[in-house]
């Protein structure tokens, strides 16, 4: 897979949001760095259950979508 | 109920219905992260519940009320429960019955201990000077971590911190007094007081938070140390904007010194918990701690960033100049599954405030 650019997951990362602001569970979409170049992450705060878990797509515009469980958010 | 209401009742609770089965004492912020609590030691009854007061959801969150204002703060008992069965168990009704409602139960499985509550030991006390790093509070609040020192269009030196630190999320008043160390540390009255709140950037519960943030004006008299940061040396004023895989470090009141790298950019729909209701955040940055303490205990290699109460701290850059400002976390995710933290760029924050970074 080519290098992917900061530019292309920034525009991934808009796309995940249009996609994804539904989705239960949602506590956060950005951009991350992986081996290769940019990926999107998209964060929520359980183990998604196996319908929404196929909601969010493993590659948007050929940018990788990293799913990381980080629990609740809270004020601290 | 008033926060010292609520203290009488939990030390009522204590007496009555809790005694040999309580984790040490507690006062938690919010919904604050219990992984602050350290467990009970060996020896001894088995520990199933912690008991400390939380502030009252008041309104304008996702689901409730009607005005979105959320009126006055209040606060509550607050109940941590270990094991699931304690849910339905005589003790929680007991508790229920005898707060009349007036209580937040959760359940939180297992807590961590505190990463090094000894390194923040000093942002605990009192501190004159005022220095970046320490604890501090509204005077009706608990208490989080004075981030840095500003001036406002006046000149006039002030402090920022979180809105849900100086400004009880929105329930303040321009004027009220900011207490150093914040109550939860023992700061009570005129003797700790500080600094006066001066401005808030509201919390909106019912659209896109861009920060968490309040400026209080120092008190008379009151000395400050602009830019010592303890352990370190000082700041430098504020640093280019962050990006992917920056080193970065904080003060902060609950866990002192410590160090992380920046895990992810730009992120949106940041969705966190506070007492008045869950709230979006856009374009915030997120950190992963790196600190080396847990790898001696077997840890992984990490150790969180922060904890409940280093809210308000400021994150800097291996050139320790300002970059953020530290405002909420989670338990998960992140090295070692220790939980990740969120932060504003400073540049947004002293632009949401209208105010500079105060120079040395």
């Amino acid at each position: 897979m080519a290098r992917i650019s900061i530019k292309l997951a920034r525009s991934a990362k808009q796309r995940a949001i249009e996609l994804l602001s539904d989705l239960p569970g949602l506590v956060g979409i950005g951009v991350i760095k992986v081996d290769d170049g940019y990926a999107v992450r998209v964060n929520l705060d359980a183990e998604p259950s196996g319908p929404n878990r196929r909601k969010v797509p493993k590659t948007i515009d050929g940018v990788p979508v990293a799913v990381e469980v980080t629990g609740p958010i809270r004020a601290r | 109920m008033r926060l010292d209401s609520a203290r009488e009742l939990k030390h009522s609770i204590i007496e009555q219905i809790l005694s040999g089965r309580l984790l040490p004492d507690l006062m938690l912020h919010a919904a604050a992260a219990l992984s602050a609590v350290r467990p009970a030691g060996g020896a001894g009854p088995r520990a199933t519940v912690a008991l400390g007061i939380a502030r009252r959801a008041c309104g304008g969150g996702k689901t409730r009320g009607t005005s979105g204002r959320g009126g006055p703060a209040g606060f509550r008992l607050a109940v941590r429960i270990q094991q699931r069965p304690m849910d339905r168990a005589r003790i929680v009704e007991a508790i229920e019955k005898k707060t009349r409602g007036e209580v937040d139960v959760r359940y939180v499985g297992s807590i961590r201990p505190m990463a090094a509550s000894a390194r923040g030991e000093w942002a605990r006390r009192r501190q004159r000077p005022l220095v970046i790093g320490c604890s501090i509070g509204h005077a009706e609040s608990t208490a989080g971590t004075l981030g840095c020192f500003a001036r406002d269009s006046k000149n006039r030196l002030g402090i920022i911190s979180n809105n849900h630190v100086l400004a009880a999320e929105n329930a303040a008043k321009l004027g009220d007094l900011i207490l150093q160390p914040g109550p939860v540390d023992g700061g009570r009255g005129e003797r700790s007081a500080a600094a006066r709140l001066s401005r808030v950037v509201r919390l909106r519960p019912r659209s896109t938070n861009r920060m968490d943030a309040a400026f209080a004006v120092i008190e008379p008299g009151i000395e400050c140390d602009l830019a010592g940061l303890r352990h370190l040396g000082q700041l430098r004023g504020i640093g280019p904007e962050l990006d992917l895989g920056d080193e970065v470090a904080k003060l902060g009141r609950a866990t002192g010194l410590t160090r992380g790298r920046v895990s992810a950019i730009e992120l949106d729909n940041v969705v966190v918990d506070f007492g008045i209701g869950r709230l979006r955040f856009d374009d915030q940055v997120e950190i992963e701690g790196t600190g080396r303490a847990a790898r001696a205990r077997g840890g992984g290699g990490s150790r969180p960033f922060s904890l409940a109460g280093d809210s308000g701290a400021l994150v800097f850059g291996a050139d320790l100049a300002a970059a953020a400002l530290l405002f909420a976390g989670s338990d998960r995710g992140g090295q070692a599954d220790h939980g990740l933290t969120y932060a504003t760029p400073i540049a947004a924050v002293l632009r949401g405030l209208k105010v500079k970074l105060a120079e040395a």
